[in-house]
Parts: structure tokens; C-alpha cells; sequence
């Protein structure tokens, strides 16, 4: 019999069964499409053109994870992340490894709010680090181990001393615009570093809470994996392989079975049954507990706190085909992704004006990433594909309006790379959009919402996704969850496969 | 100098009064100066036209916390409240939902919107009781010390800690909840009619730069909802006369222990000799010597102001900088020749004697609210309206009334500047008028008088910096040992014998009295006086 059925082979799923076969247990890993990788598979969008996955952020993916697993032996490497360049279409800044370091400023005045703001997130950085790789701190410690843990947390946060201290939890509740504009950055400049804070997210940079997101983000990112995401699932995979993890694709899961409360079986579409004693589902919480679970099993109060994890995505993708490079200007030449807004703070937050009301907004703000730049074969030879992320589209499962959508965004996003580079249009060989709700029916992201469960603060460490769910196991016995809908959740970390993979291992 | 004080009180609002109270209970020598030739600051009843009297910021009372009343015997001294027992909201379609004391009635009204909310709407209000209660230590006594390494500290947060884990887990998951959800989010956990979410999300932004949909929200409605009126949560009410009643008798209580108030004693400066603080300069040059120095007045004007930039450490003033305080909301108060006549709900029934809340939608607000981000005053506010002198007639002409109509958004900082203010205040009047107009379309024929608080008149005539109503906004980085600023959360000051007393300090705004209190137990406890 199988000891445990890891279902979703996301990058989560693979580090989990990874983790899982290494620990000696008999591991199948389940995967709905017929690929590796969720988020972080490639896909040809157009014959002939790929683009590496959804999502393209590999430095958050934590070395620790990778030593364990070593996943160099298995052909990932490691690199400096590539060049960040911010832009209003007038100004351009470049900082490197995703905002670690900045290459080129505005002037020299910028360069000191940097340094200042910088060596602010640096300060809490190995307290930030300490939360985000073990287990988010226990509500209502019980027993030894928890207690440790939380004493360890506590005291991490003590060594920092009384006013550093102080100030952490005074960020953490802050809105990120808050935050930056005590630092009298540029408004470019704040309004680029400020994006990874909303990004995907129901809420602007005045929305309390964000800060934490950006102090996340910065403190977890280190060297990133060359080849991008799918270096990093090529690898995952092979390591799972090698430690005797069986894989399948193509193999939906119908139903989590259970018998007297317990865990007992995994049905999937094709009818086949397969018998175990656990389940860890990297999946959404969602899917995992209201369609997998028969409803009976659920208690009332359980089921109502899955259906109010809130899961609204605000981002559509846009991939596109070009026959020739883009056209970039002198600062730009060699960097691996662009931000795109408006120029300052306020013009993002009008970027979210538009999905409260569930419209499309009028202002977006563009990531744009050059992969084929990097990565030979994602395109011919000579020619190029960008993966655009576009906020602000919301959520709306209606196909008509969906289709307008699609026009909508490639049109604005034609224009807005006109100004970049007249000529694209004569480039374009191919434009795919992806809605937030292409992405649930496609990526079986509910609600489209790029990180599973949205970032917010009341989503996050210790009551992400929920507080009764937020330790990997579950109230049903023998049923984990370990996907980025947990803590601590987000881009391509691993970590929350990691996680609970020792939790079931230390079972 | 002829007489060395104990403490000088710089404000006459009412945390300051409270505070006079206490040390003056204490057989200290006190004294309170108040700039304006009335007492109350922001707690004030003002005979703005003959006749009417109006209050004319605050205008309900339910935070003013029990222990404090009974402390210094309010009731003895004409603190009166008349309950406040129906929110009424109106919708632009006709519609309209009441909502009072009585349960039953409530509870199928509410069902004509959703009966599945009215049968939540019961246990909501008891879960919101629960968590008032939960966290009414933490309200009611200094806030916790968690960088402090004293034990005395620690075993007083180990203890707090006991007594949320003694609940169980799903009520310190609640309160977590509570602090960091928006209050539309946490409202949709419970409902599912954006007709009763909408009124009752608005408790999660008076007084703040917020919107319902931001996270922190939640929090704020649940500061409106401790309140306690002779021990019933949540309740709120009219003080009798006025709230300038309440600064009244709490001013008449201190007088009566021996405290000194002087109206019409603006402070220039707070005297300070080799970092420490020594006493005050009033405007005439007087100079007043004290042991301590207590400001009843916001951060802000403490620091840049009285005691001045250049006796601050740069640190410090960075920190009083970046202490928000962005003021949202004004007030357009009425005099009325009669009643207005609602066309939902014709007749002047229960609906017009409680609160009536212009909150007719999620989006409604939430675009109130982009008005404001974007530095324009709400086009369409949120407002939440009574009329006092249905309750308590004296405080209008026989058969005329006073409305006092509490607006939302109104931002300090206006796209053209604050100083725009003035030029746009006629403008923002207008857009009140006509909002309430629209479902009271006799309104603007019984109006006698009208009378334009903007958050710019907040500052200049009362002094509230930015025209924030609670001394700075109640966001999580700016509560509890945070409030107003961390480390300093406990009514001291980083100059000696320099101590603060009002709504900018642990825990925080509203008509508490809590502020002024703890401040004066701390002190005496601390043998500073």
C-alpha cells in the first residue's frame, strides 16, 4: 500500500515527495495535467515558442531545501538573480537580484534612501528568515515541541533588542506605502520596489499589511536557478525519481476517501482507486476540502472557514510571439525583467481601482519578462518571448466578458510596449492572454489568485490558510496540506512542501 | 511664579479633565489649562447659533468607560446618557432597514433582506460581546510591554496571554482576525447582505484614512463596539446637553477635588531646563513651574509643537514625523425649523431618534473613499446622522431640532492642499446637503442654519492637528505599545517629567476618559508627583 499520496506536482508537490522518498517512505505523487510543475511549467503558448511557467521568481526558492535534496546533483544551479529595471516610460532605474542591489539611480540623493531603507530590511533579515522556514509559531503551544519553537521565535526576536524590536512589529501591520515614503524614496523608485508587495493581491499599497509582504519577499531572496523555473522542476523531478518517489501525470483526483474520519483511499477520474493512510495535498484548500472531501465528513464550522479563505486573483497574463527582440532602451540592455507603472505610489494604487468593483482597471502596471533573453530554445533562434504579468484584471467567471478581457489586455498591452519599441507590432507573431479565470479553469487556481490564498496579514503565518489549518495537518486525520496556500505560502519557495513533509516524517 | 503646581494640564478635553480628576483625587495640586474660552476640546456643546445648542465635534458617548463614571460620581455632577437605540438606513431605491433594541423586531427586518443574516445577526452580537469582553483588559489597564525585559512586565504579559488562551483558540484566532482583516472581509465571514454588511462596516472607518475593503478595519469596529453604557455592550448614547455635558461634570468633579481650571491660558511652550521639562509659558509670557508637565494634546503639536524641534532628538522628531495622523472626516451640524421627513420611512417614528447611517452600499463607500485617497473630499460621503433634540429638548427651541451630521470622506490633506479648505468648505457643505437631500427631500427647506466643520476647522479651532479626531489614527502600528510611538506607550515622554494624556496615547480615541486616567495612575504609581 501506498504510505502517502502527495497530490499536485507544483513545485511544492515535488519537494514533498522528495522529501517524503528521501525519509524512506513509499511515495506516489499525483499530478492533474499532463506535466510537471504547476505554476512552474513550461508551456508552448504557440508552436514553437515556450515560455518557462507562470511564475518566473526563482530566488525565493530556499537553498536550504536544495542542499537537502541536493538538487545540484541532480543538475540545478545556482546563479546571481538577473537585473530588475523600473520604468515610467520616461525614467528608467535598474537594481539587481530582483531589488537586492541598485545598479543605476536617478541620482545620488536615491541612492542614500536605498542604502537607508536596504540595511532596514537587512537588520531583519535572519529574524524574518527564522519565521519563514519552520512551521508558523503554534497559537496554542502544546506539548514540548511547540513550546520550543515558540521560545526559539520569541528569542530571535528578543536578540534583536528593545527598539529594533519594536520597530519589526511596528512594520509588519504597515501598508507598504507607508513604509517606503519614510525612507524619501523616489517615487519610481518606491513605486518598483513596491509591486512585489501587491502583486496578485486584492488590495493597493495603502492597504495595511503589505508592508510585510515586501519585508518577506526581500528577506527570503537569494541566489536564483538557472534555466528558471523549469531548471528547478527538471531537477525536482529527477530527484524524485532517483529517491524512488512514484510519479504520474494526467492522474485528476476525483475524491479524498475517507473511512470512520481517517483517511483511507484517493479516487481519481479514471476510476482507479488508490488505498492510503495519508493524503498531503499541495493543491488548493479549497479544492482540497469542498470538492475532494465529501461535505458529510466536514464539520459545520470547518467547512465555513474554508469557504471564507479569500482567493480573489487581480492578474491576468500575456504571453507574447516576437520575431525580432524587443527594442530596449541603453539601460535596459541586459536586464531579466522590467516593472512598468506609473511613476509613483499613487499611480499603483489606482492600478487596484478598478477590481474592487470587479472592472478592469484603466491604469495597468506591466511586468515584463525577457526569459528567451536567458534561457536558448524558448524561442527561434533570433527571436524572442515575453511573459507578461498585468495588473489589475479581476476574477470574473463569465466567458463573454472574459473574451472582451483578453482584447482588452493585449491591446493596452500593445500600446503600452509601442512606446517602448514602435516597431513591435510589426514583431508580433502570437499573443496568448490568461484571465485570473483562464488560470482557475487552467492552473486549477481558484479564483485565479497566482499564490493559492491571498497575501494579507490575516491570511498569513499563523492563520494562513486558516488558523486550524495553518500546521500542515489537518482536523481530519491522515490529511496534509502543503501547497502554497500554507504557510509561508507565496511564490516559488518550496518551503511550504518542505514543511509539511517534516511534519509527516516527524509523525 | 507664585505657585509651584504638582501637574499642569496642558487641555481642557476631556481625557485632560480626567486626568486633573485623578491627581487632584489624590491630593495633588493641579492645574489645567485650556486655550479656548470653553472646556471640553472635542467634547464641547456650543451655542453656535441662539438657541441651538450643538455638539459640535464628538456627539455620541459609549467609550466613556463605567469605572471611570463611578470613580469621580459623573452622575452626581449632570452626566446623564439617553440611549441612542435604532440605526436606520435608507437606501436610494426606496428601501430602507431599521435596526433597534428590540431583538425581534430587528431580527425580521433583517430578514427581508436575507433570512439567513438574521439568523447570524443574534449570535454576531453575542460573538462581538464575547470579544469586547476579551479584549477589555486590554483597554482598561496600560497597554503591554513585549520588548520590556523587567519581569514584572513579562509576568503582566504571561498573564494577559493566560487569559486569551483560557478562552481557547478560537478566540485568539478571532481577535488576530479582528486585527488585521478589513472590515468588509470580516463582516462577509458572518453575512452575506450588502445591505446590512454596508451600515455596519462603517464602525471600521470613522476617524480614520481608511476604506471598508482596507485590512485594519476590522479593528476599529470593534474599538465602537466595546462601548458599554450601564453595562450593556455596545450600546451608544446621547449625553444629556450635549457632550460638552460630559467635559462639564467631569470638569465640576475635578474642581470639586481640588483641581484648578483656567479657560483662556493658551501655552506657548513647555519649559525645559537640562532635558527636562519644568513647567509652561502661556501665550501672555506668564510662566507656570510644575513637577510634571502633563500635555493633553496630540503628539504632533506636543513635540514640533510646545516643546519645539530644536529641543528634540533627531530620532524623535523622525518618529513624531512619521506618526500619522491625516485626518478624514468633518462635520455639517443643522439647525432645523422641523423635523425631515425620510421618503423610505415617512413620519418621525423610532428611525429619526437613533442613528441614521448613509451607508447604502459596499461600493457606495468604497468610492467614498477613492474620493479621499485621491485628495477630493467625498462626493457622495458616508454619513451618520442624529438628531439630539429629539431626545433631549433642551438643547433646541421649542419645536425646532438640531442634526448633526458626522461626513465622511473629508480629507485633511486636499489635492490643492489643506489650505484649500477654507475656498472648498461651502462646496463640501453642498454635497452633504444634497446627498441627504435625496432621501429626505424636505431638508433643505427647514434649514435654519448650517454650520461647516472641515478637518482644516477641526485643526484651527480645536486644535486637533490634521483634523484627526482621535489624536492619530488607530492603525496597528499605532496601538497599544505602539501608541504614540514605540516605547514610549506608556504616558511618559523621552523628556523628563514631560507626560501625555489624551486619545494620541494607549488606547486611543473616542469619548473614553481611559487615556487621562491611566496616565494619572501611571504617574502616581511612578512617584513622579
Amino acid at each position: 500500500m501506498t504510505e502517502v499520496v502527495v497530490i499536485g506536482g507544483g513545485h511544492n508537490g515535488l519537494v514533498a515527495a522528495a522529501m517524503l522518498a528521501r525519509g524512506g517512505r513509499n511515495v506516489l505523487l499525483l499530478e492533474a495535467r499532463d506535466r510537471w510543475g504547476g505554476r512552474c511549467a513550461p508551456w508552448e503558448f504557440h508552436p514553437g515558442y515556450h515560455v518557462p511557467g507562470l511564475l518566473h521568481d526563482t530566488s525565493t526558492f530556499d537553498p536550504r531545501v536544495a542542499r537537502e535534496l541536493r538538487l545540484e546533483e541532480q543538475g540545478a544551479r545556482f546563479c546571481a538573480p538577473g537585473k530588475l529595471g523600473i520604468t515610467d516610460g520616461s525614467r528608467h532605474l535598474v537594481l539587481t537580484g530582483h531589488g537586492s542591489g541598485l545598479v543605476q539611480t536617478l541620482d545620488a540623493a536615491e541612492a542614500d534612501a536605498w542604502r537607508a531603507w536596504s540595511s532596514a530590511v537587512q537588520l531583519f533579515q535572519p529574524v524574518i528568515r527564522q519565521l519563514l522556514n519552520s512551521p508558523a509559531p503554534p497559537l496554542n503551544p502544546r506539548g514540548g515541541g511547540e513550546l520550543w519553537q515558540l521560545g526559539l521565535q520569541g528569542l530571535a526576536m528578543r536578540r534583536l533588542g528593545r527598539q529594533d524590536m519594536l520597530e519589526l512589529l511596528r512594520i509588519l501591520p504597515m501598508s507598504v506605502a507607508d513604509w517606503l515614503e519614510e525612507f524619501s524614496l523616489s517615487p519610481l523608485l518606491a513605486e518598483g520596489l513596491a509591486f512585489e508587495a501587491v502583486r496578485g493581491g486584492f488590495f493597493g499599497p495603502r492597504a495595511a499589511g503589505t508592508a510585510a509582504n515586501l519585508l518577506f519577499h526581500h528577506c527570503s531572496a537569494g541566489q536564483a536557478i538557472a534555466g528558471a523555473a523549469s531548471a528547478l522542476v527538471d531537477a525536482l523531478v529527477s530527484c524524485c525519481r532517483r529517491n524512488g518517489a512514484e510519479l504520474r501525470t494526467d492522474a485528476r483526483v476525483q475524491r479524498i476517501e475517507l473511512r470512520n474520519g481517517r483517511v483511507a483511499a484517493v479516487a481519481l477520474d479514471s476510476g482507479e482507486k488508490i488505498s492510503t493512510h495519508a493524503v498531503l495535498s499541495c493543491g488548493h484548500p479549497q479544492s482540497t476540502f469542498l470538492d475532494w472531501i465529501d461535505p458529510a465528513e466536514l464539520t459545520l464550522g470547518l467547512e465555513r472557514e474554508i469557504r471564507c479563505i479569500r482567493t480573489r486573483g487581480t492578474a491576468a497574463q500575456v504571453h507574447l510571439a516576437l520575431s525580432e527582440q524587443l527594442a530596449l532602451p541603453a539601460p535596459f540592455q541586459d536586464v531579466e525583467v522590467i516593472r512598468w507603472g506609473r511613476g509613483g505610489l499613487e499611480g499603483l494604487e489606482q492600478v487596484f481601482d478598478g477590481p474592487k468593483y470587479g472592472q478592469m482597471s484603466a491604469e495597468l502596471h506591466l511586468e515584463i519578462w525577457l526569459p528567451s533573453r536567458a534561457i536558448a530554445d524558448l524561442a527561434p533562434p533570433g527571436e524572442e518571448v515575453l511573459s507578461i504579468w498585468v495588473q489589475s484584471v479581476p476574477y470574473r467567471p463569465q466567458p463573454d466578458w472574459n473574451e472582451q478581457c483578453r482584447e482588452d489586455v493585449q491591446r493596452l498591452v500593445m500600446e503600452k510596449l509601442t512606446e517602448l519599441d514602435p516597431e513591435v507590432h510589426g514583431k508580433l507573431r502570437a499573443a496568448r492572454v490568461l484571465t485570473p479565470w483562464d488560470l482557475e479553469q487552467q492552473w486549477g487556481l481558484v479564483g485565479g489568485q497566482i499564490f493559492h490564498v491571498e497575501r494579507t496579514l490575516d491570511q498569513s503565518l499563523m492563520l494562513r490558510p486558516r488558523a486550524a489549518l495553518s500546521r500542515y495537518a489537518t482536523p481530519i486525520a491522515g490529511l496534509y496540506l502543503g501547497g502554497s496556500g500554507c504557510h509561508p505560502g507565496g511564490g516559488i519557495s518550496g518551503m511550504p512542501g518542505y514543511l509539511a513533509a517534516r511534519t509527516i516524517l516527524d509523525s | 511664579m507664585a505657585r509651584r503646581y504638582d501637574a499642569v494640564i496642558i487641555g481642557g478635553g476631556h481625557n485632560g479633565l480626567t486626568c486633573a480628576a485623578y491627581l487632584a483625587r489624590a491630593g495633588r495640586r493641579v492645574l489645567v489649562l485650556e486655550r479656548r474660552e470653553i472646556l471640553g476640546g472635542a467634547t464641547v456643546t456650543e451655542e453656535i447659533y441662539p438657541g441651538f445648542k450643538f455638539s459640535a465635534c464628538s456627539y455620541v458617548v459609549s467609550l466613556l468607560r463605567p469605572w471611570i463614571i463611578r470613580d469621580l460620581d459623573l452622575p452626581r455632577y449632570g452626566y446623564q446618557v439617553l440611549p441612542l437605540d435604532a440605526t436606520f438606513t435608507p437606501f436610494p431605491d426606496g428601501g430602507y432597514l431599521l435596526r433597534d433594541s428590540d431583538p425581534e423586531r430587528t431580527r425580521r427586518n433583517i430578514a427581508r433582506l436575507s433570512p439567513r443574516d438574521a439568523e447570524v445577526y443574534g449570535e454576531f452580537g453575542r460573538a462581538m460581546g464575547e470579544l469586547g469582553r476579551l479584549v477589555k483588559p486590554l483597554i482598561d489597564l496600560p497597554a503591554p510591554q513585549p520588548a520590556s525585559l523587567n519581569p514584572a512586565e513579562l509576568f503582566k504579559l504571561l498573564r494577559l496571554g493566560r487569559h486569551f488562551q483560557q478562552r481557547g483558540e478560537d478566540w485568539v484566532t478571532a481577535g488576530l482576525k479582528m486585527l488585521t482583516m478589513s472590515a468588509v472581509d470580516f463582516l462577509s465571514e458572518w453575512f452575506e447582505s450588502e445591505r446590512l454588511i454596508a451600515p455596519m462596516a462603517v464602525s471600521g472607518i470613522i476617524g480614520t484614512f481608511l476604506g471598508i475593503r482596507s485590512p485594519g478595519t476590522a479593528y476599529v469596529l470593534l474599538h465602537h463596539y466595546m462601548g458599554e453604557i450601564d453595562g450593556s455592550f455596545r450600546a451608544w448614547g446621547l449625553p444629556r446637553g450635549g457632550t460638552g455635558q460630559i467635559a462639564a461634570a467631569i470638569a465640576s468633579a475635578a474642581q470639586a477635588l481640588g483641581a484648578e481650571i483656567r479657560t483662556e491660558s493658551p501655552v506657548h511652550q513647555i519649559l525645559q531646563r537640562r532635558g527636562e521639562a519644568r513647567g509652561v509659558v502661556l501665550e501672555d509670557g506668564r510662566e507656570l513651574e510644575a513637577r510634571v508637565v502633563i500635555s493633553a494634546v496630540d503628539p504632533h503639536r506636543t513635540f514640533l509643537g510646545m516643546v519645539g524641534e530644536q529641543h528634540l532628538p533627531e530620532e524623535l522628531t523622525r518618529q513624531v514625523r512619521r506618526y500619522k495622523l491625516r485626518g478624514s472626516s468633518g462635520k455639517v451640524n443643522l439647525a432645523l425649523a422641523a423635523l425631515p421627513e425620510f421618503s423610505c420611512l415617512p413620519g418621525n417614528g423610532l428611525h429619526l431618534r437613533g442613528d441614521i447611517t448613509i451607508a447604502p452600499g459596499i461600493d457606495y463607500l468604497e468610492r467614498a473613499f477613492d474620493d479621499a485617497k485621491y485628495g477630493r473630499f467625498s462626493r457622495r460621503p458616508f454619513m451618520d446622522v442624529v438628531i439630539p433634540s429629539l431626545s433631549d429638548p433642551s438643547v433646541a427651541p421649542p419645536g425646532k431640532h438640531v442634526m448633526s451630521i458626522f461626513v465622511q470622506y473629508a480629507p485633511y490633506h486636499l489635492a490643492e492642499g489643506p489650505e484649500d479648505w477654507p475656498r472648498q468648505r461651502d462646496a463640501f457643505g453642498d454635497a452633504v446637503i444634497d446627498t441627504l437631500s435625496e432621501y429626505a427631500p424636505n431638508l433643505k427647506e427647514l434649514i435654519l442654519h448650517r454650520h461647516v466643520l472641515t478637518p482644516w476647522d477641526l485643526e484651527q479651532t480645536y486644535g486637533l492637528t490634521e483634523g484627526n479626531i482621535f489624536h492619530g489614527e488607530l492603525s496597528l502600528e499605532q496601538l497599544a505599545f505602539l501608541r504614540p510611538l514605540p516605547g514610549w506607550s506608556r504616558y511618559r515622554t523621552p523628556i523628563d517629567r514631560l507626560w501625555m494624556c489624551a486619545s494620541g496615547t494607549h488606547p486611543g480615541g473616542g469619548i473614553m476618559g481611559t487615556p487621562g486616567a491611566l496616565c494619572a495612575k501611571t504617574l502616581l504609581e511612578s512617584e513622579a508627583v
